[in-house]
């Protein structure tokens, strides 16, 4: 496996050595993005999306045909407050996937939990990665959700917590004793034990054409999360298929986990075909107008890269 | 949410992710260019207000942290520079005998005089100072450290008079310019990156947002103005820094009592409803303007009352992720 593996990244370097980065767009075609339309793609998610920056990276690892300042996309600290694996199994007993009613954007999203299951996960107002759970369509609400904050300003459905319930956590009372300082710790709360944060970052994968997504996880105490634990928030159908731990083209240290970017040329062609056919041309840094091509079951590779179609096609605020 | 009755100050420690690149970074200027030298290191961390209602956010210490602000050109609004102190031992014993109360001070001396010379008005992010302290175990690809943000102590408690929720504070009108101001704010490059801030209010509900070096223009006008910063919690308590922006506004601004506000945004964009506006009262503190006083500081990551800082727990971080060795082996 391993050797395999070290094989065939001699391979794409070389292939990415002697050919030249893709300057022309072939976009609709093939579903491949060039390199300007990347840049272009990734200005737009950074204006729309402010948590989303632009980076150097490491000077050593810097690829030519990008500009300096614009190597990769990051954004940071984004929390995962549940295991994928506990939610696979509320996704099994809640049955049947629903569609969800289109909203007044004509998009509607496909939700793999039950009526009840998607109400609770309102409540909870699940920030963004809840969960990276790439496989099951329940990636496919949750990623989007956490970008309509871009364009729709406040949320309707959003819980103002109130600030007595924040004091309500039995540390309050024990500052009592103490000087006039408190480090206030995080209250003993279940879910933010367990919650992990994952920094996300995109690259351009000269090989394949297109973004590449790639995910550094840190456990409850913010230190490094080994990468089989970074497995534990990934369908367990991708972890080490499509999701594999690799070292990351833009930053020296450490091993970080990355959907396999082989396949989405291909899903991405079907996502704009089913867009030309209801006569919407699909643009890399605008938002498509009309609705967005819906995943089936039958579809696994659109579900599985959903996520991409989301970031890439600026369907993303 | 209401608060009921003035109580002393509680703020909400600041948590820190020192990246597995940070530590490369400095294993490889040790064995490049340091060697045993274990003199302290200028270093930049990066902070950032809230950004999600869930999770605080961390205090960033990365690859680009090895050089200090003067020669580091890295930041942007996800990565206010914020200057820092290395203090790397060469082995466990060093690192175990650090005087950590002492080298506090010292870091906190360091603010105290930024503060009445001046230099925050310049540069606000000095108030946000951070101390590093470690043993890298280069042989066993093992690093302990402890991070501290060094806060000066007043001689009596500093009092919360009250706590609200920005959008519950100001009027609708007021929420409105105030956004816009914040958004405009963190739109330009040269302002985003600063973590404290004026934001004055007329009387006809118009807010700006304005450098710290203005206060004395925007005293005394009939206007509203409160005291601004990036504030990294997400709970009912004001962050960290606002401690060491009291005593900033103390001994420059000679006041005892001060309107804050604690910055939060939701996803990138200001977050009214969660931002906090307070307001406390505190007594001027004595001897801070003496040349050379050495304040109390307290301010170690972890550390708890009343228990000595040897006792403190080192944290830990394994690197054979990133030794090519321990690489090589996986392969075979």
């Amino acid at each position: 496996m391993q050797v395999k593996q070290k094989v065939y990244e001699l391979y794409k370097g070389t292939v990415e050595r002697v050919t030249g980065p893709r300057t022309v767009s072939a976009f609709l075609e093939k579903g491949v993005l060039s390199v300007p339309e990347f840049i272009l793609a990734g200005d737009n998610l950074v204006s729309k999306c402010p948590t989303w920056s632009w980076e150097a990276g490491d000077p050593s690892k810097r690829k030519p045909y990008l500009p300096p300042d614009k190597q990769f996309l990051v954004t940071r600290n984004v929390p995962c407050l549940r295991r994928a694996v506990s939610l696979e199994e509320e996704y099994d007993a809640a049955g049947a996937e629903v569609v969800l009613g289109d909203d007044e954007d004509g998009e509607g999203w496909l939700a793999t939990h039950g009526v009840q299951a998607s109400k609770q996960e309102e409540e909870e107002d699940i920030p963004s990665m809840d969960t990276l759970n790439i496989g099951k369509t329940e990636g496919i609400k949750s990623i989007p959700s956490y970008f309509n904050a871009g364009n729709k300003g406040e949320e309707e459905e959003e819980d103002i917590p109130d600030m007595d319930t924040y004091e309500d956590t039995g540390n309050y009372s024990v500052a009592t004793a103490q000087p006039s300082y408190f480090v206030a710790e995080e209250p003993e709360d279940d879910n933010i034990l367990r919650t992990r944060t994952y920094d996300v970052s995109i690259t351009y994968d000269k090989y394949y054409q297109t973004p590449r997504v790639w995910l550094t996880g840190y456990d409850e105490s913010r230190m490094p999360l080994k990468p089989e634990l970074v497995f534990e928030d990934i369908s367990q159908d991708h972890a080490r298929k499509t999701v594999t731990i690799e070292d990351h083209p833009h930053l020296s240290a450490g091993k970080h986990a990355s959907v396999h970017p082989c396949k989405h040329a291909a899903v991405m062609k079907k996502i704009i075909d089913v867009l030309m056919s209801r006569g919407v041309e699909p643009e890399v840094d605008k938002k498509a107008k009309d609705s967005v091509g819906r995943p089936t079951k039958a579809d696994h590779g659109a579900n599985n890269h959903s996520l991409w179609k989301d970031l890439y096609m600026q369907d993303v605020c | 949410m209401e608060a009921a009755a003035a109580r002393p100050l509680q703020v909400a420690a600041i948590g820190v992710c020192a990246e597995t690149g940070f530590w490369d970074s400095l294993r490889r200027l040790k064995l490049d260019v340091l060697g045993t030298d274990d003199s302290p290191i200028p270093i930049t961390g990066y902070y950032t207000p809230r950004q999600y209602e869930k999770i605080a956010s961390l205090f960033r210490i990365c690859p680009e942290s090895i050089l200090p602000p003067s020669a580091n050109s890295f930041g942007d609004r996800n990565n206010c520079p914020v200057p820092g102190t290395l203090l790397n031992t060469n082995n466990m014993r060093g690192f175990q005998n650090l005087d950590r109360a002492l080298i506090l001070r010292a870091e906190a001396k360091k603010i105290l005089h930024d503060i009445s010379s001046g230099n925050v008005e310049e540069n606000p992010s000095l108030l946000l100072r951070f101390l590093v302290i470690s043993f890298a175990d280069l042989k066993n690809w093992k690093v302990y450290y402890n991070v501290a943000f060094p806060s000066l102590v007043f001689d009596s408690k500093i009092t919360l008079l009250s706590l609200k929720f920005a959008s519950s504070a100001l009027s609708q009108e007021e929420v409105t310019s105030l956004s816009k101001a914040f958004i405009e704010w963190r739109k330009s490059s040269e302002t985003t990156v600063v973590p404290f801030f004026l934001i004055n209010i007329t009387q006809d509900s118009t807010a700006t947002v304005r450098h710290l070096k203005d206060w004395k223009a925007c005293q005394g006008n009939g206007q509203k103005l409160l005291f601004g910063f990036y504030d990294h919690g997400n709970r009912g308590f004001p962050g960290w820094a606002l401690r060491n922006y009291i005593a900033f506004v103390s001994l420059r601004c000679k006041i005892e009592k001060v309107q804050f506000f604690c910055y939060r945004e939701k996803r990138g964009h200001p977050d009214l409803q969660q931002s906090l506006i307070g307001e406390a009262s505190f007594l001027a503190p004595h001897g801070w303007d003496a040349p050379d006083y050495v304040p109390e500081a307290i301010g170690w990551e972890g550390e708890t009352i009343g228990k000595e800082y040897k006792e403190m727990k080192p944290k830990e971080i394994d690197l054979s992720s990133i030794n090519p060795a321990s690489q090589d082996e996986e392969k075979q």
